[in-house]
């Protein structure tokens, strides 16, 4: 007993440090990109100002900023102004760029999360519904119409969709979070969550339906299945009871890993509705070249990115031992954003 | 028994087995999807000869012309002639998702047969680190890389989407190169004096090359959806150069005057490409599925 | 006939399992191989004898000693940079299972090219392709094979265009790894005999090893055998197959059946334990 837990005290810290690692050369990565990038980085801390300086001002301004000193102990300092919380000052919005991520990023968990929730659930009973009516009408009709769904560029729908139900129909608002001057109403929220969550789940739900279904269709051509006909169980029994049974962590540990591709999706859909959450931020970050905003914002996507990585491997191992880091990733594309 | 003196013990004759009743040709292709594509891909690349107006011109007296008969799909905001667009950046759009693809292509296979034949410790560092690069969301990359590249032209947005999408090609490649590298035929190569240049193409590509074909013509699919995604978003391409995704980063405007043919008209045409190459691609993709299901 | 071609002194090689523990697969072996001779390896499954081989043709870096090859030291990376091409041209393996040591994807053609291809030689028979078909008629095979993939041909046929691959460099050594060890019994009389009829008309040294005694004593000019990564007997096969010196080379030679199936039933087989000698 002393013996496992030590195992997994071992095994959890190991976890830890990969992780701790991993964000730390990931933040060097992204800081010296951001160096690298083009654009005064003055412009980030002083604004418009800096076009008025007169050179003795400059250089006393990048003296004070430290922007003399070699980009490694730029980096070091940076990362102590990190560990304490301060990343900087967003060039665009002229305010703590934490105290900006913090006002958007509530709506970006709502739209993600609810949308990761439905896909969660909803992907498991279309592949179900494809293996109940294999090779039937019903399960070439999902087939055909997910490969279609799967085709259309996310930015595309969200537009059909808007110009559908907002331009000609006018049933549902196009832009925003909520009605102007009604942030606390919850109908108003629901109303303009819609259209977004619908793009969201329809864009992505054929993805794992699709890998439901086949996971499905592979497990109900082993033996036990026909033993358990045998035996008597009625096909739901069968199919629910045992195959999916046997599907299902390896979907689990799909979706953790899947939980950035999901977000990552959001971001697209964000800019199209104009929703104020991290993936509009990002956007306007990297059309004005609002360096401070942009790293914090692609710094936190990639913790997001890391964690959910280290917790799917770390599911999989649990499930199967023999599954070592090689195949964890394999299942995801990478997409843009 | 016989006047045989002996039998070969074991030995019988094989009748001639027909195979398998031979399915028509056209089943075992998409043909249907590689005729649009064809005909699309013909069309864009004799543009000239189809268009009826010059795509870059802008007729400001006919803004927002609904299609007709003078403009076939109707104009722009800018006044551009739909129709002629549609050729002229269907040529674009097919070039980069073709030229990233090659792109990535090279990257990852590269990349997952040096991975795959390194040591244990070093194809760990490199798998990791690459994780870690990717897990930078492609944002920041394509701004800097764009930057590095001197704007946004049709080859520096190509590279920009082939660096950022050879991550699951190179995976795969490096499985596989794993799994055969230590084959007999690899050593008798290396103790011919083959190079690793020499193994690669010979040995190793004809080997892991019908597992990621199946990827590569998805990489084609991810790469346009890419391209027009960030042309859209006013971060890809500018609106001078037509492409399918600069075309709709006008439609915040049309969806103000309600002008539907320019969000639907090179959004179709998107889709239609999209869906073919996707049925290409899973033509490529082995059927597993043989026996019968036991349910 | 008396010049010394390869020249193994004290080579020893240890595969590593983890830190603490590696296994001693070849312990100080040496012997010499003359020119043009046919020297056999016999020995049971893990006695060294395929470790051996990749040491003597640099697949294997040993652990200790030196492997001389027309006094040049292959186990000396500068020496073996210097003398590469020519070592990796005058030097040609055979592989045990014909199945996995040539490409199933390569037509036969392109199989018995690859090393032309890769040291870019040009043959006196003009195109590759020339050459291959001439390599394939002198193993014994028709030129219509030339187009065939590997899985079209038969177990002995694949192993003659592995031999054909290997002869196609003219080489002066030939290091065959238990050549015949999967293929039918009918077929490797024909392989053998295809052996014994190319070496004496291109005269080059080979290697062979084997652990079928008959066959052995058929072909070589001298015979080693080898226990448990050493080298325990050397001797003309005349003299090894009638006056056996090590006790673990009886017991070898006891092995082999013989065809009265009355006497071989009551003859009496050696067990031969190393412990106890």
């Amino acid at each position: 007993m002393m013996h496992r837990r030590a195992e997994l005290l071992i095994y959890c810290i190991k976890k830890i440090l990969s992780f701790v690692i991993s964000i730390v050369f990931l933040s060097l990565v992204v800081f010296y990109i951001s160096r690298w990038a083009p654009g005064d980085p003055l412009v980030s801390y002083y604004g418009d100002r800096v076009e008025k300086m007169s050179p003795e001002e400059r250089e006393w301004a990048e003296e004070r900023l430290g922007l003399n000193d070699p980009v490694y102990v730029q980096y070091i300092r940076w990362a102590q102004n990190a560990l304490h919380g301060s990343f900087g000052i967003s060039y665009k919005y002229k305010t703590d760029v934490t105290e900006v991520i913090g006002g958007r990023i509530g709506n970006t968990l709502l739209l993600g999360g609810i949308g990761f929730l439905l896909i969660f659930l909803l992907a498991p009973v279309v592949g179900i519904l494809c293996v109940w009516y294999e090779n039937k009408l019903p399960d070439k009709m999902i087939s055909r119409v997910g490969t279609i769904s799967s085709c259309i560029p996310e930015f595309w729908f969200s537009l059909v969709l808007i110009l559908v139900f907002s331009v000609i129909f006018k049933i549902l608002p196009g832009s925003g979070a909520y009605d102007i001057g009604k942030s606390n109403d919850v109908l108003s929220r629901i109303r303009h969550l819609i259209l977004p969550l619908a793009v969201v789940v329809i864009s992505h739900i054929w993805y794992y339906a699709y890998m439901v279904r086949n996971k499905l269709l592979e497990e109900v051509r082993a033996d036990y299945v026909l033993l358990a006909k045998a035996k008597g169980l009625s096909r739901s029994r069968i199919l629910l009871g045992h195959c999916l049974r046997n599907v299902m962590p390896s979907y689990i540990s799909i979706m953790a890993i899947s939980i950035p591709h999901i977000l990552g999706g959001t971001y697209i859909v964000e800019t199209v509705f104009s929703y104020p959450g991290i993936g509009t931020l990002a956007y306007e970050s990297a059309r004005y070249k609002d360096y401070n905003l942009l790293m914090l914002v692609c710094i936190l996507s990639g913790v997001v990115v890391i964690f959910c990585n280290i917790i799917g491997q770390a599911i999989n191992e649990r499930i199967d031992p023999r599954i070592k880091a090689e195949k964890t990733g394999e299942a995801l594309e990478v997409e843009v954003l | 028994m016989t006047e045989k003196d002996f039998e070969l013990a074991g030995i019988r004759t094989v009748e001639e087995q027909p195979l398998r009743a031979k399915r028509k040709w056209y089943k075992e292709y998409p043909v249907v999807s590689m005729l649009f594509l064809g005909i699309m891909i013909v069309e864009c690349f004799f543009c000239e000869q189809i268009m009826t107006v010059n795509p870059t011109y802008m007729d400001l007296e006919h803004c927002n012309v609904a299609p007709g008969r003078k403009f076939l799909f109707g104009t722009d905001t800018l006044g551009r002639d739909i129709f002629s667009m549609i050729w002229y950046g269907g040529r674009v759009s097919l070039l980069i998702g073709f030229v990233a693809t090659a792109i990535s292509t090279a990257i990852g296979v590269l990349f997952g047969a040096v991975s795959g034949v390194a040591s244990p410790r070093a194809d760990a560092f490199l798998m990791r680190a690459v994780e870690i690069v990717l897990s930078i969301p492609n944002l920041l990359m394509i701004v800097l890389l764009q930057a590095v590249l001197g704007g946004a032209g049709v080859i520096g947005i190509s590279i920009v989407i082939g660096i950022t999408g050879w991550m699951s090609i190179a995976k795969v490649v490096r499985t596989e190169v794993r799994q055969i590298r230590n084959s007999e035929y690899v050593i008798a190569s290396k103790c011919m004096g083959g190079s690793f240049w020499h193994i690669l193409w010979r040995h190793f590509l004809p080997n892991f090359w019908p597992s990621i074909m199946f990827m590569v013509v998805m990489n084609v699919r991810t790469a346009i959806v890419a391209e027009s995604t960030l042309s859209f978003m006013g971060i890809g391409l500018p609106l001078e150069i037509v492409s399918w995704g600069s075309m709709l980063a006008l439609s915040q405007q049309a969806l103000m005057t309600g002008s539907w043919w320019m969000i639907l008209i090179p959004g179709c045409f998107l889709i239609v490409t999209l869906m073919c190459v996707t049925d290409i691609g899973n033509s490529l993709r082995r059927d597993s599925n043989q026996r019968q299901s036991n349910l | 006939m008396s010049e010394i071609l390869i020249d193994v002194q004290n080579v020893t090689h240890h595969f590593k399992l983890n830190r603490k523990t590696a296994i001693c697969a070849v312990d100080q072996v040496s012997f010499q191989i003359k020119k043009g001779e046919i020297l056999g390896l016999v020995g049971e499954s893990g006695a060294g004898k395929s470790t051996l081989a990749r040491c003597i043709m640099n697949l294997y870096q040993p652990t200790a000693g030196r492997i001389l090859y027309k006094g040049i030291d292959t186990c000396d990376r500068r020496q073996f940079k210097e003398h590469k091409k020519m070592l990796q041209t005058k030097r040609q393996l055979i592989f045990q299972d014909s199945t996995s040591s040539i490409n199933q994807r390569m037509k036969a053609v392109d199989i018995i090219a690859e090393p032309l291809r890769i040291n870019h030689v040009h043959t006196p028979r003009g195109s590759a392709r020339a050459e291959a078909e001439f390599q394939l008629h002198y193993v014994g095979m028709d030129a219509g094979c030339l187009d065939k993939y590997p899985p079209e041909l038969s177990g002995g046929e694949r192993q003659r265009i592995a031999i054909a691959r290997a002869l196609s460099m003219e080489p002066e050594l030939l290091v065959a790894d238990e050549p015949i060890a999967s293929l039918d019994v009918s077929i490797q009389a024909q392989i053998i005999n295809l052996f014994k009829h190319l070496q004496k008309e291109h005269g080059f040294t080979f290697l062979f090893i084997s652990h079928d005694l008959a066959m052995v004593e058929y072909l070589c000019d001298r015979v080693g055998v080898m226990y448990q990564g050493r080298l325990v007997e050397l001797a003309p096969t005349r003299d090894l197959f009638s006056n056996p010196q090590h006790p673990y080379t009886r017991t070898l030679l006891s092995a082999i059946p013989l065809p009265d199936p009355k006497r071989e039933r009551n003859r009496r087989k050696g067990v031969y334990d190393a412990q106890k000698s």
